[in-house]
């Protein structure tokens, strides 16, 4: 019986002493859901700043530019603070610059020093800024952390002996910088608006506003120069530099005047000129890569000898190699060999007479022929007087000396018995420098290709063209008639011809 | 001498209780009646007394004094004195008075007794119980076994209610859900199965019920309740056995639960009209953060996610100027937990006829409670009609009639932890600044719901709106119980009953407002539809042939054998669709996506004969032995434990118990202080047959192939030696009335053993099986319950008495057949192994949130070269990622630097030390004041809902502790920072989750006024209103201790955000014609 008493008095005990335990259960709820971590303000960020005696300046200057307001909101932020030494001598009433520089401090997100690594912060003018440490210390963009992770309610505050100087970007450079006003009157001038449809009509169709959305050549087609996040390395000709690329590229783009004359070779230089002045990436001298290929598609071989004459320009994505020269050689940048592949040739452009053409594949053949592929063309009368001919418009020349070669393709490619060879004729049509249509000027005759091996055959040496053809793509005024001049009694020559292709190449 | 004889036993070790129990027990019992016979030479003819009131301590006549037994019986005179013939001194007096308790008064060899009685407001401590052989004494019971009855001034919904509030310390009794009739886990006497059923055997009225443990529901958060089939005003008594229920077998391992219901009693009709109408308060929630701090937190989430700051300064969320467009959607200030909870509504009526005559008796009920639930847009209903008859054909031969009808509607939502579907999660993780409503383009606000927000979280108010989630339930049973007297002391009884119990489920959850979700294996979905229909037909009959006879004034002898036979097939049928194109084809068609289809079929026949002997001497002595041998078609044929008999397998299951009323020795004579005290022991072996269906054969399963074709593969291997788990488990109790009846104590203590627990075990690899099921190893329990009630104060208009109900248990796996293993729980883990509890959380501990990086540098130290370094942990891509400053700072427990699965440790234990009741009830006159406390003292909660609400790793809404997440250095916090996808992890299973879910409930408040009437019609009219949940003393930071995530072992102590209990009020009146 003792025991049941003491039984009970023990567990009556245990309850009671329970129960008066669970009593504090306010507090523990208290404490856990609302107590403050220690080390933490409830000011807001913009309010912690003021707060600072050494960071007046910037305080000021986020008075100045409204981001007060912003810092007090429930966003979360990181602020660099400079201190007002950092700031000394600072043009405040340079408002463009103290916003660039306020927005240059700030950064979307919460950045303790633990994330210090070489991290690259994106601030909120779209700056990227390393965000560095030794092991001891932090820096931000080289900058030395005095005070670090001062945790407010809407972010955190690193104070910072030093200030970031605002960077401009490769587009804001081309844009704004100085000494280059040739090529910035060029890039103004391929500005184009359109209007944005999305912004401009709301869900129902109806017209709420004219967005105009604005288009250039420059950031389509050659580069996002305006992303932060894309990197380049640039070679700007200054205005001196931008006249000599014009002279030297110009000759090369001689055009009718009926079909835009002066204007257009102008307009087709600048384009040549600019078309390789970007690479994307980042590159020193000496680069390390022994090629480099521009945004325009074209490959240099000795990439130091485009950027070692300029002027090394840093910039927040990017290098510009500012140029008083045009460093380019035309055979590596608009001077290109012109190639037309037989089996390319568009069949709308293409003329043949009595002869029916077929492409042909020439894989597993062992044959060189480029691009794989070749035509065949039969002929489709056996009349003796009949004239068998292919001929093809060749695009792309410009107003310089080319050799011109025809690629043929031997019979035994497909019957290995058949050694016969073609016996051709050339003829080419071009616009003679008086400016008048020179039509199937017989240029070569009989020649005879080699009956078992891939032939190139020059047809015309240093052949001066007076205009360019660039601007007619689809009305060549540059044609080469390849005309089969064996006669049907001729059994030794094969009246079926295979042609690889056109080959234009500039004389240097 | 005796007495300290007694004591001594109890200080036997635990493994001679265990296993020599009963021999010792028989001989001691032998001896001590041979000593009383002896004693019994010198009786006294006849003695004297007097009966008083024991407040005012006057006389009290017509008093009824019989000697138990003896058939000898007086009433006391104007004086209260008595004279009575006794014949033996240790005979006992049952006293009974109008008005007043009964008692039991000892003779003990006095001449003469002073009798005072209690008034019969107070606990009956003698009343009859409802225990394994029937109705019986309370005084002479000697398996431990406790009855409640009367319920009628009660807002529960169902029986489970009951025990929570009444047998807390007798069965641990734990609500799954703050919705009515969700009902509650039950585990009497500790845990006894990891794998099997866990839940005690229900039987109501002699038939066993399938209790649908492992049933599941297409509605999440929904769980499948069998007692709230029954309406409480219909039930007459809920008993709690929890011992020396072998003649259940192989079926009451984890104790039985008897029901009875009302049947008529007197031929006077009587017609009663219970009426409660109360409210449910909405549930709270826990401190969320406010639409600023979410603005901070969600521009965190997009910050590690990867998005720009550019990309976030787009979104909606971020513009702070108010002339933009989208302004007015992100600045709103909803409280979505009020969006989607409402004040809820219960009313329940009930009617009652009970009369007959002397050819039939009969009670007939119908019920109706209606509840409209604190979620919006859900609620229920349920008809009961219940008629229980009892004809009597010929003076031998009685025929008992059950029958019984259930409906239940339930309108239903989702529930718990899921960003998808359920609108009461939705509500904690969506941002108070957007508003559950569209604005237009030009700011607007509309009427119409908005859909998805730019989170990706869904709006609740649609997902209320457009679900279509209902459950219907049918249970309809007719029962025959045929009593047939062959004579006077040999009867033969049946109980037959058909039972069918049908359930039929929809849900649909709509596109319109839930974000896009990714199906594993399929794609992604949309909306979805499902539906199940589940049918449970069980037709049950036991018959039993009962022989009992009084040999003499001293000996009484009562045997039975009983057949039992039980035929139980559950059918379920289940179908899932997906992206039906649009909120308005609801409706399953095989046209959608993903078609999935299932089902159960399931037939379980089982039989059991058992046979029971009951012996005692002159009411002091008494022993019970009983077996039974069951068979069951979920055992293999070739069981260890059992034996095979025309091909099937059959199981032993005995048990014997033994009583000692040591108060009615005259050695007790000096002792006056103890009015009443008895001995229990017992020791029995009973079973647990919650296999699943047909795992001991070999069988075939139905897979799709390619969505285009079924076929079938081997399924299961056969298992011929499965079979049931075994407990054998041993009780001694303690039972006392004190200072003239002032106090009544009960102690028991229990040991049990679980043999052959049911495990699942791998197959050889070869067979590509997977894992099998297999019985091995073993589980105890130890443990102790305590119940004392106290009457405080007697007055003449004022009475008080209170009462403690405690319970303990300490459970332990003792072998494991493959050792260790963890379940996985909402993405916690649950250990079993040796040595643990079962349920244990398996997880890491922490030690805070390192402040600096300084500090997280120095974490760890290596022995080797005494140089100290980050701790690490290995990602997916095999690299080492260092817990730095502002990360959870991980326990090692394999010292080498690596945060890994070698550092998880028992983190918690659901299971309590103690839980129990404690009561109080006052009467001052006709107004009674009854109140209730619950508690729980040192159980663990894995809290899950706090741990996605302060995971830190998405764009969910926090709690408000989650403003004080780290965010920079030297910050001194209990919260880490917050990442997206939480890259270190630190919101794993770890002891941030695990709390101390103790707790002290003010679960019951009810005040009841019975209105003096004087009609010739009206015999009663009671007015009561009545409070739950009042007050809740705990320092859990969930919304309610009292969690229970599922039925089974490996679901305890689990928070799964499900609504919580709320306070709830209701007045109610009681009209008796």
């Amino acid at each position: 019986m003792k025991r049941a008493l003491s039984g009970h008095g023990s567990t009556s005990i245990i309850i009671l002493v329970a129960a008066l335990s669970l009593v504090s259960c306010t507090e523990q709820w208290d404490e856990h859901y609302y107590k403050q971590a220690a080390g933490k303000s409830e000011l807001s960020l913009f309010e912690f700043i003021e707060s600072q005696s050494d960071l007046t300046i910037f305080t000021s200057m986020l008075q100045q530019t409204g981001y007060d307001t912003v810092l007090n909101k429930s966003q979360v932020y990181t602020v660099w603070a400079p201190t007002n030494e950092a700031l000394q001598g600072f043009d405040l009433l340079d408002s463009a610059n103290v916003l660039k520089i306020v927005t240059g401090h700030i950064a979307w997100f919460s950045y303790p020093v633990r994330e210090a690594q070489e991290k690259t912060i994106i601030m909120l003018n779209n700056k990227r800024i390393f965000f560095t440490t030794d092991g001891t210390n932090h820096y931000f963009d080289g900058k030395l952390i005095l005070r670090q992770d001062q945790a407010v309610r809407n972010g955190l505050v690193h104070v910072l002996d030093g200030y970031v100087p605002y960077r401009s970007n490769i587009w804001e450079y081309l844009l704004q910088a100085s000494g280059i006003d040739s090529l910035q009157t060029y890039i103004n001038s391929l500005f184009s608006y359109e209007l944005d449809g999305e912004a401009s009509f709301d869900e129902n169709g109806m017209l709420i506003d004219s967005v105009l959305e604005s288009t250039n050549y420059f950031l389509t087609n050659l580069g996002a120069f305006d992303n932060e996040d894309s990197v380049y390395t640039c070679v700007i000709p200054d205005n001196e530099g931008w006249n000599e690329g014009l002279a030297r590229i110009s000759p090369y783009f001689n055009i009718l005047e009926s079909e835009g004359g002066a204007a257009v070779q102008t307009a087709y230089s600048k384009l040549y000129l600019v078309n390789n002045l970007f690479f994307s990436g980042r590159y020193k001298v000496p680069v390390s890569s022994e090629t480099l290929t521009s945004t325009g598609g074209m490959t240099f071989t000795n990439p130091d000898t485009l950027f070692s004459g300029g002027e090394l320009i840093e910039l927040s994505n990017g290098y510009v190699y500012k140029t008083s020269s045009f460093p380019y050689l035309a055979a590596e940048s608009w001077l290109k060999e012109v190639r037309v592949e037989a089996e390319d040739s568009q069949d709308n452009f293409r003329l043949t007479n009595n002869y029916k053409v077929n492409t042909t594949s020439s894989v597993g053949t062992g044959y060189d022929v480029s691009g794989g592929y070749y035509i065949t063309a039969v002929p489709t009368s056996s009349s003796a007087t009949s004239k068998l001919f292919v001929r093809f418009p060749i695009t792309s020349v410009l107003s310089t000396k080319y050799n011109i070669y025809v690629v043929f393709v031997p019979s035994c490619i497909i019957d290995k018995t058949d050694k016969r060879p073609y016996k051709v004729n050339f003829y080419l049509s071009y616009i003679d420098e008086k400016g008048e249509s020179v039509s199937d000027s017989k240029i070569v005759s009989n020649a005879i290709t080699d009956s078992t091996s891939m032939t190139k055959m020059l047809v015309a040496e240093n052949f001066q063209f007076s205009y360019c053809n660039i601007n007619t793509p689809q009305n060549s005024t540059v044609n080469i008639r390849v005309e089969n001049a064996a006669t049907v009694k001729a059994t030794e020559y094969n009246r079926t011809i295979r042609i690889d292709c056109i080959i234009l190449e500039p004389v240097q | 001498m005796n007495m300290k004889k007694d004591i001594n036993i109890t200080r036997v070790n635990r493994e001679q209780i265990c296993f020599r129990p009963i021999k010792s027990l028989l001989v001691m019992l032998l001896l001590l009646i041979t000593v009383s016979a002896a004693a019994s030479v010198t009786a006294t003819d006849s003695i004297t007394g007097v009966v008083r009131d024991a407040k005012t301590k006057q006389p009290v006549n017509a008093v009824r004094i019989s000697v138990i037994n003896k058939n000898k019986m007086v009433v006391t005179d104007e004086n209260g004195a008595f004279t009575i013939a006794v014949t033996s001194p240790k005979d006992v007096l049952l006293v009974e008075a109008y008005d007043y308790n009964v008692v039991e008064v000892p003779v003990r060899g006095k001449a003469h007794l002073t009798i005072d009685l209690y008034s019969d407001v107070f606990g009956d401590y003698f009343k009859n119980v409802n225990g394994i052989g029937g109705v019986n004494s309370n005084s002479r019971q000697i398996n431990s076994v406790k009855t409640v009855s009367n319920f009628s001034d009660n807002q529960a919904l169902a029986a489970d209610e009951i025990l929570q509030g009444v047998l807390g310390g007798d069965v641990r009794s734990v609500s799954r859900s703050g919705i009515s009739g969700m009902g509650s886990s039950l585990f009497i006497r500790g845990i006894n199965s990891l794998n099997a059923n866990a839940q005690p055997l229900f039987v109501v009225d002699g038939v066993l019920w399938n209790n649908l443990y492992d049933i599941t529901s297409v509605h999440e958060g929904f769980f499948s309740n069998t007692l709230e089939y029954i309406d409480i005003n219909d039930i007459e008594t809920i008993s709690v056995i929890k011992d020396g229920a072998s003649i259940y077998g192989s079926k009451a391992a984890n104790g039985v639960i008897l029901i009875r219901t009302k049947r008529g009693k007197d031929p006077v009709t009587k017609i009663s009209l219970n009426v409660m109408q109360g409210f449910v308060t909405e549930p709270s929630s826990v401190p969320m953060m406010d639409g600023e701090a979410y603005r901070l937190y969600a521009a965190d989430m997009f910050g590690s996610a990867g998005v720009s700051g550019a990309g976030v300064a787009e979104l909606g969320f971020t513009q702070t100027d108010p002339s933009n467009a989208v302004y007015n959607t992100y600045h709103n200030n909803t409280d979505w937990n009020d969006e989607v909870y409402q004040t809820g509504r219960n009313s329940h009526y009930m009617i009652d006829v009970t009369g007959g005559d002397d050819k039939a008796m009969y009670y007939f009920s119908l019920g109706y409670a209606d509840n409209e639930s604190v979620i919006k847009e859900t609620g229920m209903n349920r008809l009961n009609i219940r008629l229980n008859a009892d004809l009597y054909l010929t003076r031998e031969f009685d025929l008992g009639l059950n029958v019984g009808f259930s409906r239940i509607e339930r309108d239903l939502q989702d529930d718990g932890v899921n960003s998808y579907s359920s609108p009461t999660w939705l509500a904690k993780i969506k941002s108070p600044f957007l508003s559950p409503f569209l604005f237009t383009s030009t700011g607007e606000i509309t009427p119409d719901y908005d859909d998805t927000d730019e989170f990706g979280i869904g709006n609740p108010m649609l997902v209320l709106s457009n679900s279509l989630n209902s459950l219907k339930k049918y249970r309809f049973n007719i029962g025959l119980a045929p009593v047939y007297r062959i004579s006077p002391v040999l009867t033969v009884s049946s109980q037959f009953d058909y039972s069918l119990h049908k359930t039929i489920e929809r849900r649909f959850v709509p596109m319109d407002g839930t974000a896009t979700r990714y199906l594993d294996g399929y794609g992604y979905v949309e909306n979805e539809i499902n539906s199940q229909v589940m049918r449970n037909t069980a037709v049950f009959d036991e018959t039993r042939l009962t022989y009992e006879k009084r040999l003499d004034k001293l000996n009484h002898i009562k045997a039975l054998y009983g057949f039992r036979y039980l035929n139980n097939y559950y059918e379920s049928d289940y179908a899932v669709e997906y992206n039906t194109g649009s909120d308005n084809n609801t409706t399953i068609t095989g046209d959608y996506d993903y078609l999935q289809v299932d089902g159960i079929n399931d037939q379980t026949r089982s039989l059991s004969n058992f046979l029971q002997a009951d012996y005692d001497f002159d009411n002091r002595y008494f022993v019970s032995a009983a077996v039974s041998v069951d068979g069951s078609s979920r055992f293999g044929t070739e069981t260890e434990s059992g034996f095979s008999l025309f091909g099937h397998s059959y199981g032993v299951f005995p048990s014997i118990n033994a009583g000692w009323i040591v108060s009615s020795e005259t050695f007790m004579k000096s002792l006056d202080f103890i009015d009443f005290c008895k001995l229990r022991a017992g020791y029995g072996i009973t079973g647990n047959d919650g296999i699943q269906d047909y795992e001991n054969m070999t069988y075939f399963s139905i897979v799709r192939f390619m969505s285009e074709a079924n076929g079938l593969i081997i399924g299961n291997i056969a298992n011929e030696q499965l079979q049931w788990e075994t407990t054998g488990k041993v009780n001694l109790g303690l039972d006392m009335g004190l200072f003239n009846e002032v106090a009544t104590v009960s102690f028991d203590v229990f040991s049990s053993q679980t043999n052959d627990l049911l495990t699942l075990r791998d197959a050889p690899l070869i067979s590509g099986l997977g894992q099998y099921w297999c019985n091995g190893g073993t589980m105890t329990n130890k443990g102790y319950e305590l119940s004392a009630d106290a009457k405080v104060l007697n007055l003449n208009h004022l009475k008080w008495e209170v009462g403690i109900n405690v319970g303990h248990y300490k459970n332990e796996v003792t072998a494991l057949p493959d050792g260790s293993y963890t379940t996985s729980v909402y993405d916690g883990e649950v250990l079993t192994a040796v040595g643990e509890s079962a349920g244990s959380f398996y997880g890491y501990k922490t030690n805070g949130v390192f402040s600096t990086d300084a500090e997280a540098a120095a974490a760890y130290t290596d022995p080797a070269t005494g140089t100290s370094t980050y701790l690490l942990m290995e990602t997916e891509d095999g690299e080492y990622e260092k817990f730095s400053a502002g990360d959870m700072q991980f326990e090692e427990v394999v010292v080498d630097g690596i945060i890994d699965e070698k550092d998880k440790q028992v983190i918690g234990d659901p299971n309590p030390d103690f839980y129990g009741t404690i009561s109080s009830r006052i009467f001052v006159d006709r107004l009674s004041l009854s109140t209730i406390f619950t508690y729980s003292i040192g159980n663990d909660i894995y809290n899950y809902s706090r741990s996605q609400l302060e995971a830190g790793e998405d764009f969910s809404n926090q709690t408000s502790a989650m403003e004080n997440r780290w965010t920079g250095e030297g910050q001194t916090t209990t919260i880490p920072r917050a990442v997206y996808g939480d890259p270190m992890g630190n919101a794993r299973f770890s002891d941030r989750w695990i709390e101390d879910g103790s707790y002290l409930r003010l679960k019951t408040v009810a005040l009841s006024y019975d209105i003096p009437l004087k009609s010739t019609y009206i015999h009663g009219f009671t007015v009561w209103v009545s409070a739950n949940n009042l007050m809740t003393l705990t320092n859990y930071l969930g919304l309610d201790p009292e969690v229970s995530a599922g039925n089974s072992v490996y679901y305890q102590g689990i928070d799964a955000g499900l609504v919580p209990a709320t306070r709830s009020y209701a007045f109610g009146f009681k009209f008796n014609l």
